[in-house]
C-alpha cells in the first residue's frame, strides 16, 4: 500500500521533525525523499475506517501509515489491525476535542503568547507540580490526561536537561535554558491541539470531574493571527473559557526589545477581548503571567498578592510596558483580571523548585468553574428582639422597622 | 466439600522487575505448601503443572526468577477455596483464580506505541474483578535527596529566597526519609485515626528537587483499562466492582522510617500523582495500599538465602498494612492482598483475626 500525497501546507507528528518549517525530516536518515516515503507526515486519501475510529488525528495517521507487518494484517480492505490504543496521547485534535466539548463541560484554556514566551515550559512545570502534589493553591486533584503521551515527550527531554547539567555539575546561561528544556512547537495548520488534564475537586461533596482542555498553540500562530484574519481563531477565542497571556520579562527588561514585545502582548490581549465580546453570556478571566521571572528577581520582586494589579508596584516592567497595562485596563472592565509573576524552570530539577506555576491556572479556572449558589435569605430581626434572637439571625441584619422605614 | 464455583480473575499490572512474577512463584510455593490460611488449593482439581512450575522452580532454588522474557505471557489458573472464618460451618467457597504474568516492558511498549499491543489479551485483563498494582520503591526513588519538612512557605517568602534574600541555612533542616513532623490528630490520639486514604505529600522547600514522574505509563493503562469498562475519566466505578490493590514489592528493602510509616505514606509521599488519580477515579474502600516482601529478605544474601532455604524461622514472605485506625499489620500471608482484591474488607478483617 503505497502512502498518499502529503497535506500542504506540512504538518509532521513527529515533535522533532522540521521539515513543515523549512528545516529538516527528524527520520532524514531512513528515506531519501521524506516527502515520498515518511509516515510521519499528514497525507491525503484517509482509508475508510471501521466504527471503532481512533479519537484523535495522531493515532489516525498512526493507522494509516503502518509499518509493513501491520499492512499485511490489514488485507486487501485496508482495514486496521485492531490493535491500536484508544488514543495517541500526544495532543488532543479538533476531532477529540469537539468530542470532549459535546459530552462534558470542558474548559477551554488558551495559552497566548509569542515564540520562545515560555507557554510550553510553561505548561511541563505545570504539570510537575501537579504531578508532585504542590499545586496548593488549585483546589482540585489529578483526575487524568488523555495526553499522556505527549507529556510524557516532554518531561523526557527535561529528564535529559536535568541529566546533563548534573554531569557538568553548572548552571548555564539562562538565554540557551529554554531552548534546551523543551522543543519548540511546531506550528500545525488547519486545528489548534490541546493538553488534556481531568481534575476533581478537593472537595468531597463536589463529585464532579472537570475536562480542562489548555491550548498548546506555537508562538507563530499568534504572530500571523495579529496580522490576519483567521475564522478559527476567532472562533476559538470566542469558545475559551480563560486566557493565560505569556509575556517574557527579560525582553520586556531589554529596552531594545520591550518595545515591540510590550506591543505583541498587548495585541493578543485586545484581540482576545475584541472576539471574547462576541459571547459575553459565558464566564472568562485573564491572567497576565510574567515568565522567565527569575531573571529580574533580583531587581524587582513581586509585589504582594493584592497589590499585583497595580502597575506602580511592578518596578520597570511598570515603566516599560504601557501598552500592556492600558489593555489590561480595558480587559479589567470585561473580565477579572490577575497578574501573576511565575518562573517555570529557575534552574534544573534536582536543584529547586519553581515559584507561581499554579497561582495563574487557579485564578482563570476559578472564574471558569464558578458556579452561582442560591442566593440565602436572612429573615430580618424584629423589632424589641432580644439579644439571643439578635444572634440567631447572624450575619446582622437590620430591623423590620428599619427595612421598611427605607422602602417608604 | 460443597461450594459455589465461579471464576474470577486478578489482573497483574506493573512495569519491568516490579516483582509480579516474584510474588506469584511465592504465592504458588506457599499454596503448594498449604500455609495460607483460609486459602488452599483444592484438590479436586487438576493444575498447570508446566507454568507453576516456570515460576516456583526458581524460589525453590532460593533464586529470584528471571525477568520475564520479552512477549512472553504466562496465563495461569489456579484452583483455590476459600474457608471463612465465620459462620464457622460454612462451606468453603470454590473459585479459580485465572492469573497473568507478562513482560513487564510491555507496559511501556504499549504506552510508546499505540497503533498495536494493545491486544485482546489486554481487553480482557480490563475486565477482571480486581488489580494487583505492583510497585518497587527502590526502583522509584531517583532522587536521594529526602522531601522537606512540613514548613509552609508563602508565595513571598519563596520569591525573596529565589531573589537571594533569604538563604538556605534559614530554611529548617529536613527529616530522614520517612519521618513527617507534621503534627496532627495522630499525634495526640492513636497513629491515624482513619487510614483509608492515602495522605497527600507535604510542601517543597524551594532548595528540594522537582521529581520527574515515572508512573505515566501505569496511570495511562489504568486509563486503557477504564475505558474498556466505559468509565470516564473522573467517574467512580460502582464500589467494589474493581479494587486495586497497591503492592510495594521488596518492602522489606525499603527505608526504616517507610517501614513504620506505612506503604499507604510511602506512595501519597513518593508517588503524588498516582495517589490523586486513584482517589479522583476509585472509591477509598477500592485502593489498598500493602507492603510485600514475597521472600522475607535480599535472596542476594548468601546468609539469608540459606535461611530461606532452610524455611528458618521468619525468613519467609510477608505481607503489611495499615488498618482503619492506623495500626501497621504484619502477616506471613502472601494472599492477603489476592483476598482483599477480590472480597474486599473482609478479607483484613479475618486476617486480623488470626494475627497473634
Amino acid at each position: 500500500m503505497s502512502l498518499g500525497p502529503v497535506v500542504m501546507p506540512l504538518s509532521c507528528t513527529n515533535p522533532d521533525c522540521t521539515l513543515p518549517e523549512g528545516g529538516v525530516c527528524a527520520r532524514v536518515t531512513e528515506f531519501r525523499d521524506p516527502m515520498a516515503a515518511c509516515a510521519d507526515l499528514a497525507r491525503l486519501d484517509p482509508i475508510a475506517l471501521p466504527s471503532t475510529e481512533p479519537d484523535d488525528i495522531d493515532l489516525l495517521v498512526q493507522q494509516m501509515t503502518a509499518g509493513q507487518d501491520d499492512r499485511d494484517a490489514l488485507g486487501s480492505t485496508g482495514e486496521p489491525s485492531g490493535q491500536a490504543a484508544p488514543w495517541a496521547g500526544r495532543h488532543l485534535g479538533a476531532r477529540a476535542s469537539d468530542r470532549l466539548l459535546w459530552c462534558s463541560p470542558a474548559r477551554v484554556l488558551a495559552v497566548l503568547g509569542p515564540r520562545n514566551a515560555g507557554k510550553t515550559s510553561y505548561l511541563a512545570s505545570l504539570f510537575l507540580q501537579l504531578a508532585n502534589g504542590q499545586c496548593q493553591t488549585l483546589p482540585y486533584r489529578f483526575a487524568g490526561s488523555r495526553t499522556l503521551h505527549g507529556t510524557h515527550e516532554i518531561l523526557d527531554k527535561i529528564r535529559a536537561w536535568d541529566l546533563a547539567g548534573q554531569e557538568t555539575d553548572t548552571d548555564d546561561d539562562k538565554g540557551t535554558r529554554v531552548q534546551e528544556i523543551v522543543a519548540h512547537t511546531p506550528k500545525h495548520s488547519g486545528f489548534i491541539h490541546f493538553l488534556h488534564l481531568c481534575l476533581r475537586p478537593r472537595n468531597r461533596h463536589d463529585n464532579r470531574a472537570i475536562d480542562v482542555l489548555l491550548s498548546d498553540v506555537a508562538g507563530e500562530w499568534f504572530s500571523d493571527h495579529t496580522s490576519q484574519r483567521d475564522d478559527d481563531m476567532h472562533a476559538f477565542f470566542a469558545r475559551c473559557d480563560g486566557f493565560l497571556v505569556m509575556a517574557d520579562v527579560a525582553l520586556l527588561q531589554d529596552k531594545r526589545t520591550s518595545r515591540r514585545h510590550d506591543a505583541e502582548i498587548a495585541r493578543m490581549i485586545r484581540r482576545a477581548l475584541a472576539d471574547r465580546e462576541r459571547a459575553p453570556e459565558r464566564a472568562c478571566s485573564l491572567a497576565l503571567v510574567f515568565g522567565k521571572y527569575d531573571l529580574i528577581v533580583r531587581s524587582v520582586l513581586p509585589p504582594a498578592v493584592e497589590d499585583r494589579h497595580t502597575r506602580d508596584r511592578w518596578g520597570v516592567l511598570g515603566e516599560r510596558c504601557p501598552k500592556i497595562w492600558a489593555a489590561l485596563e480595558a480587559a479589567r472592565q470585561v473580565m477579572p483580571v490577575s497578574v501573576c509573576p511565575v518562573t517555570s524552570f529557575p534552574q534544573r530539577p534536582t536543584r529547586g523548585q519553581p515559584v507561581g506555576v499554579d497561582r495563574p491556572l487557579a485564578f482563570v479556572l476559578k472564574h471558569a468553574d464558578a458556579r452561582a449558589r442560591w442566593p440565602v435569605r436572612v429573615p430580618p430581626v424584629p423589632d424589641r428582639a432580644s439579644s439571643f434572637e439578635a444572634m440567631r439571625r447572624w450575619p446582622p441584619v437590620e430591623s423590620t422597622a428599619s427595612t421598611e422605614r427605607k422602602r417608604a | 466439600m460443597s461450594g459455589l464455583s465461579v471464576e474470577k480473575r486478578l489482573t497483574l499490572l506493573g512495569g519491568p522487575s516490579s516483582g509480579k512474577s516474584t510474588y506469584l512463584g511465592a504465592l504458588i510455593d506457599a499454596l503448594e505448601d498449604d500455609a495460607l490460611s483460609n486459602l488452599a488449593l483444592s484438590i479436586d482439581v487438576p493444575v498447570d503443572s508446566r507454568a507453576w512450575e516456570h515460576l516456583t522452580e526458581p524460589i525453590l532454588e532460593g533464586q529470584y526468577p528471571q525477568r520475564t522474557q520479552a512477549g512472553r505471557r504466562l496465563d495461569i489458573d489456579v484452583p483455590l477455596q476459600l474457608s471463612p472464618r465465620r459462620p464457622v460451618d460454612a462451606p468453603p467457597v470454590a473459585f479459580s483464580l485465572r492469573v497473568s504474568d507478562y513482560d513487564g516492558e510491555d507496559v511501556e511498549r504499549l504506552f510508546r506505541d499505540r497503533t498495536r499491543g494493545w491486544t485482546d489479551e489486554w481487553r480482557a485483563r480490563a475486565h477482571a474483578d480486581g488489580v494487583l498494582l505492583f510497585l518497587r520503591p527502590p526502583a522509584i526513588r531517583q532522587l536521594p535527596r529526602p522531601l522537606a519538612s512540613d514548613i509552609e512557605m508563602t508565595e513571598a517568602e519563596r520569591w525573596r529566597h529565589l531573589a537571594g534574600l533569604s538563604s538556605s541555612s534559614s530554611l529548617p533542616s529536613s527529616p530522614p526519609s520517612g519521618h513527617n513532623t507534621r503534627t496532627g490528630p495522630e499525634t495526640f490520639f492513636k497513629p491515624g485515626l482513619v487510614a483509608d486514604e492515602i495522605p497527600a505529600p507535604p510542601p517543597a522547600r524551594p532548595d528540594d528537587p522537582v521529581r520527574i514522574p515515572t508512573v505515566l505509563a501505569l496511570i495511562e493503562l489504568l486509563q486503557f483499562i477504564r475505558h474498556v469498562r466505559e468509565l470516564a475519566p473522573g467517574e467512580r466505578s460502582p464500589r467494589g466492582r474493581l479494587r486495586i490493590a497497591i503492592l510495594l514489592a521488596a518492602w522489606d528493602a525499603a527505608d526504616a522510617g517507610w517501614q513504620q510509616r506505612g506503604a499507604a505514606a510511602y506512595i501519597g509521599e513518593s508517588l503524588p500523582l498516582l495517589a490523586d488519580f486513584l482517589w479522583s477515579n476509585f472509591h477509598d474502600a477500592d485502593v489498598y495500599c500493602f507492603g510485600v516482601s514475597a521472600t522475607g529478605g535480599d535472596l542476594h544474601d548468601e546468609h539469608y538465602r540459606a535461611r530461606f532455604q532452610e524455611r528458618a524461622e521468619g525468613a519467609t514472605g510477608y505481607v503489611t498494612w495499615t488498618d482503619s485506625v492506623g495500626a501497621i499489620h504484619t502477616q506471613r500471608d502472601l494472599s492477603i492482598p489476592l483476598r482483599w482484591a477480590l472480597f474486599g474488607d473482609t478479607a483484613l478483617a479475618a486476617a486480623i483475626d488470626t494475627d497473634e
